[in-house]
């Protein structure tokens, strides 16, 4: 992997979102070694919108979403072909670190850093704001998790010490204050308690227009809840992709309608 | 498994109690046998022990070795009675104990022989026999006093961990009892701050009216304080020179380990730790002498000065001393640093570099944090071994009769120890009343160092790794 300095110069004001980012996939594909997980893939997301990818495990949701921040490179032997297009710039052709501050992932196994807090928030924000940015950014973060409530009196504790569901919110609201165009999320709410889901759900509903939003999701329901436009995955090809009443209740393929219906997963 | 379904076979034959309480006066006499069992298992132990120290206890080893026999077969018949099980092991142990026993009787007070040059008294057998019968007797006793559950088949095997253990440590502070008491007999503490000097070296001294004239002049003073401050800075200058490469090595080996080049580097790391100090030490004495007649000359030989003349020693200095050390000590750096970044998390990794931070941030704010704990304890573990190092300073230490410093003749309190013994006679003479002060202050520097370094790991691992 190329070797980079900290010397990015796009610029990130708090969490006032640069605006939700345009994101075009054209003909990705996608192998480990000799094995192809994502074939030609075309896929157009809606800026300012819920896009969740369904499909059973295994079948390249995971990689698909990782590819659109180019973190598939950190794994040997894996080779990407195709277009990927954020804002009509190619990510390929991007400074990764460039890239990854306007797409922001949260993973589905909640990571903070072994620091606080406070610490955990600014970490992603270059370093030389002024004292007040910074404050005002933690909160703003904390708020659109839906975690400020339960940790503003305490922001210099350890995020170790939180519950599962609380690190969670706090990997969000990492992800969020670096202002970012695009938010992957994958299984944000898998490993959580049913409390910290809802209020995972509840923060990536507030989403909505500010950024745009790609989640992997098994759960079905939650995609339902949650979602705008929903795409369905199967052996690394897009098999169905429509807003999510529609594909929910009246889907066009059958191998969707068997997903659906829970015959196979 | 076995004794559950025992258990539940039993309780099904209607042979045991369901529910309501047993009273208090039925588990005292059920506890009786396991108790006794107990009382005589920790008296085997304590004679044992005395009888390590002592030749006069011929008299008890025999009848407890038939006691423990005796409490073995009871336990065994009293197991059939509460448990309705034959627990043959008892009956083993016992037959163990009595066969001991036998041999016992059998051995003559004092064996000799086998070549050894020595005479061995057979309270030594005595004990051993004694601890190898006492133990599992322990075991069974506790085991049945706390009512034969599974639960208590755990309990009752930690005194086959704890007893060796505190054998062990109790054995070492035998060894430091002696030692302390040997040498803090009458503890001079003035000699830590002198140094030791017993030079000549030539004054000019003027006669009125007369040519100037040389006459040698003689410093003499006891003690060790520049054996004391040439540790110091021994080890201060082997960190100095490990601790970068050693932590900077590390880290590359971590971050890009797969390559060829990174194989090399670990085999040559490795190999370093393998070679004999001796020929660490030889290196040492062909560094020191590597810039003769060059102006480097004094920084690696080491320089005496005396007044305004010059004499270069026959040794060697700090300098080049803690750069043989080195050798030594980068390995160790090298793996601590290398396991310590292993260790973090790779989704924490990940998490980072989503975040678009780079990967030196990413090294700085994150790796290098969390591997702090184990760099830390292996630089406190180097340090140690750096202060009590004597076979790498063989050949270029001395006294550091001229002062302690980057280009003086080097010396430590190690080699100190080693000099009183090995030294000529008039040193030895000033200075062997003092070895075991030397030796108890190495042995608490030491430990000191030991101790850091356990308990750092400990309380950095809270603070960086998440408290």
């Amino acid at each position: 992997m190329a070797y980079h300095s900290d010397n990015s110069n796009h610029p990130s004001n708090g969490t006032r979102s640069k605006g939700p980012g345009g994101l075009e996939i054209h003909g990705l594909s996608v192998s480990y070694g000799s094995n192809q997980v994502i074939k030609e893939v075309d896929l157009s997301f809606h800026p300012g919108k819920i896009t969740a990818l369904i499909g059973p495990s295994g079948c390249g949701k995971t990689t698909l979403l990782r590819s659109i921040n180019r973190m598939n490179e950190l794994i040997r032997g894996c080779r990407t072909n195709g277009q990927i297009l954020l804002d009509g710039e190619n990510i390929f052709q991007m400074d990764s670190m460039v890239l990854r501050r306007r797409v922001g992932m949260v993973f589905q196994k909640p990571n903070p850093f072994p620091m606080s807090i406070r610490d955990n928030i600014l970490y992603g924000i270059e370093a030389g704001k002024q004292k007040v940015n910074k404050d005002e950014v933690v909160k703003d973060s904390l708020q659109k998790a839906a975690i400020w409530e339960e940790v503003h009196h305490r922001l210099g504790e350890n995020a170790f010490r939180l519950s599962v569901g609380q690190q969670q919110r706090i990997c969000l609201a990492r992800c969020l204050a670096i202002s970012p165009e695009i938010v992957l999320m994958d299984e944000p709410a898998a490993s959580l308690d049913p409390t910290s889901a809802a209020k995972v759900e509840e923060s990536i509903l507030s989403m909505k227009g500010e950024y745009t939003s790609v989640i992997v999701t098994h759960n079905m329901q939650q995609a339902r809840r949650v979602s705008d436009y929903t795409v369905f995955i199967y052996l690394g090809n897009v098999v169905e992709y429509g807003e999510t009443e529609q594909l929910f209740s009246d889907p066009q393929r059958p191998e969707t309608k068997e997903y659906i219906a829970g015959r196979f997963g | 498994m076995n004794e559950v379904e025992e258990r539940s076979a039993s309780l099904h034959r209607g042979e045991q109690k369901v529910g309501g309480a047993t009273s208090a006066l039925s588990n005292l006499f059920n506890s009786i046998v396991p108790l006794l069992g107990l009382a005589v298992a920790v008296a085997a132990i304590m004679l044992a022990l005395v009888a390590l120290t002592r030749n006069d206890m011929e008299a008890y080893p025999v009848p407890l070795l038939a006691a423990i026999c005796v409490v073995l077969e009871l336990q065994f018949v009293d197991t059939y009675r509460q448990h309705s099980r034959w627990d043959f092991g008892l009956l083993i142990v016992s037959a163990l104990a009595f066969l001991l026993l036998l041999a016992l009787r059998a051995m003559p007070e004092y064996l000799t022989g086998l070549q050894l040059n020595a005479v061995i008294h057979r309270s030594i057998f005595s004990s051993i026999f004694l601890l190898v019968a006492a133990l599992p007797t322990l075991v069974f006793s506790t085991y049945y006093l706390l009512d034969a559950t599974p639960a208590a088949e755990d309990i009752s095997k930690y005194p086959l961990i704890l007893l060796p253990v505190l054998l062990i440590v109790a054995l070492y502070f035998i060894l430091l009892w002696k030692m302390a008491t040997q040498g803090l007999q009458a503890i001079n503490w003035s000699v830590f701050i002198t140094p030791f000097k017993d030079v000549s070296f030539p004054v000019k001294y003027y006669i009125l009216g007369d040519w100037p004239a040389w006459k040698t002049e003689q410093i003499q003073s006891i003690g060790m304080g520049n054996h004391i401050l040439g540790t110091g800075l021994l080890i201060l200058l082997t960190s100095v020179i490990s601790m970068p490469i050693g932590v900077g090595t590390g880290i590359f080996l971590s971050e890009y380990g797969e390559g060829r080049l990174a194989n090399v580097i670990r085999f040559i790391t490795s190999s370093l730790r393998a070679i004999s100090m001796l020929i660490v030490a030889l290196a040492a004495f062909s560094l020191a002498n590597a810039f003769n007649n060059t102006p480097l000359e004094g920084m690696f030989r080491g320089v005496n000065f005396s007044g305004w003349l010059w004499y270069s020693s026959t040794g060697g200095s700090y300098v080049s001393a803690s750069l043989a050390l080195s050798i030594v000590i980068i390995p160790v750096i090298v793996r601590v640093t290398e396991e310590g970044c292993r260790s973090l998390p790779q989704d924490l990794r990940e998490g980072s570099l989503a975040l678009g931070v780079s990967e030196e941030t990413t090294l700085r704010r994150i790796v290098f944090p969390w591997a702090l704990p184990n760099i830390l304890t292996g630089w406190l573990l180097g340090c140690a071994e750096a202060a009590g190092s004597v076979a790498v300073l063989l050949f270029v230490a001395g006294r550091g009769m001229y002062g302690v410093g980057l280009d003086k003749q080097v010396t430590s309190l190690a080699y100190l120890i080693f000099d009183i013994y090995y030294g000529e006679p008039t040193f030895k003479g000033y200075m062997q009343f003092y070895q075991f002060q030397a030796g108890v202050l190495l042995l608490i520097i030491t430990l000191l160092l030991g101790i850091l370094a356990i308990l750092s790991k400990d309380w950095l691992g809270k603070k960086f790794r998440g408290g």
